[in-house]
């Protein structure tokens, strides 16, 4: 067996010991350099998280022209508040270059993105759809998104009309509302008969609904002229705040 | 001769075994650092876009219900987590009278994402929530 000597043998340890620090003290550098980088404040637009949320603006700035256009009739609102919706979204992100361009549909039963056949037999549309391209550019991704946005409300009437006396005739009529396609639910009505050139309001009548965007109403209705047919108009409000007028003429059955 | 060589191998042993323990060490913090930000954020963005379908968050603010509001964040936001909710008009005006936030402690670690939410009333109203996440309890 060798013979150990406490000279020779302790300058292997004192590397190693050396090579431990060294090796520490580079951790130790490291660890501080990434806790001060994690404790900066960063500010970052990820583009994952601003497409949905253009997505549902753009989608209740279409409810909202809808709502005004049917109130007020004036059709500009749609490109008035399309064009500042965008203006503020390109403004507010300021962790990335935002280009947003939008493209009102003008295919059939769009014109200039609106469908609107308010007053329509048994039938009534009102929708806007609009195609966008949101080009982003941000330090670490850039991004090209294209999609569109239709908002449908649609209301269909039907009814018929029973003679009970005379000058009196019973209508029934059954409604439905539709969003996007998919059963809706309103939140006011109003009726008409339509008696000679006059529009009679309805005032008494019975009314059932279903809860699922269907609703029947029976009412009377006194004609000046008992053997003109009974024709019907109901306003509706639907949820959205978007007015529809919807017209029936009722089946004598 | 012998003796050297063991010398070598030895600092080569130390060297590994610091550079396997840095390794071990410096993967972890950095792992929970990145993705934790990230995730609050994104989960923020999820709560308030779900919150906003159908219009419905813009509308409580039309309605300046500010109670029904806190309610809807802390029945979305888990206990565990921190917020605190402002809403602010075009202007950058804060229009919730009282802070729209839950109790408890908050870490230093507090992320902050910015919505927007356009009301779908008749009349074009844009809203800025800034909403701030935390994690609770954590120094």
């Amino acid at each position: 067996m060798m013979k150990r000597s406490i000279r020779t043998d302790n300058k292997g340890q004192v590397i190693v010991i050396t090579a431990l620090l060294i090796g520490l003290l580079m951790f130790s550098t490291f660890v501080y350099v990434t806790e001060v980088i994690n404790q900066a404040p960063a500010v970052e637009t990820n583009q994952n998280e601003l497409f949905p949320q253009y997505q549902q603006n753009l989608k209740n700035t279409l409810i909202s022209a809808l709502a005004n256009i049917t109130s007020d009739n004036n059709t500009q609102v749609l490109t008035q508040d399309l064009e500042r919706l965008n203006q503020i979204f390109s403004s507010h992100f300021y962790g990335s270059l935002l280009q947003i361009n939008y493209t009102l549909a003008n295919t059939a039963p769009y014109q200039d993105g609106l469908w609107i056949s308010s007053g329509q037999e048994n039938h009534t549309a009102v929708g806007a759809q609009v195609s966008y391209q949101l080009f982003s550019v941000g330090k670490s991704e850039t991004s090209n998104v294209v999609g569109n946005v239709t908002i449908a409300s649609e209301v269909y009437l039907s009814g018929n009309s029973s003679q009970i006396d005379q000058a009196t005739k019973q209508g029934n009529l059954t409604l439905q509302i539709f969003n996007e396609g998919m059963p809706a639910l309103a939140s006011n009505f109003s009726c008409y008969y339509q008696d000679g050139a006059q529009w009679v309001r309805i005032e008494n009548f019975s009314f059932t609904d279903f809860g699922t965007g269907t609703y029947e109403m029976v009412f009377s209705a006194q004609l000046s002229q008992p053997s003109d047919p009974l024709t019907v108009a109901i306003y509706v409000l639907d949820q959205r705040g978007i007015n529809m007028r919807v017209q029936a003429a009722c089946q004598s059955s | 001769m012998l003796n050297n060589k063991r010398g070598v191998a030895r600092i080569i042993e130390a060297f590994l075994a610091t550079l396997l323990l840095i390794g071990c060490i410096a993967i972890i913090p950095i792992y929970s650092a990145k993705t934790q930000p990230h995730d609050f954020s994104s989960f923020s963005i999820e709560t308030l876009t779900s919150l906003d379908n159908n219009g419905e968050l813009a509308a409580l603010i039309d309605a300046e219900d500010w109670e029904a509001l806190r309610s809807c964040l802390s029945a979305a936001i888990p206990l565990t987590l921190w917020y605190n909710l402002t809403v602010f008009d075009e202007n950058m005006n804060p229009l919730n009278p009282f802070a729209l936030c839950s109790s408890g402690t908050v870490s230093d670690n507090i992320v902050s994402v910015d919505y927007l939410s356009v009301s779908p009333s008749s009349t074009f109203t844009v809203y800025l929530l800034r909403l701030q996440l935390s994690q609770v309890g954590s120094q």
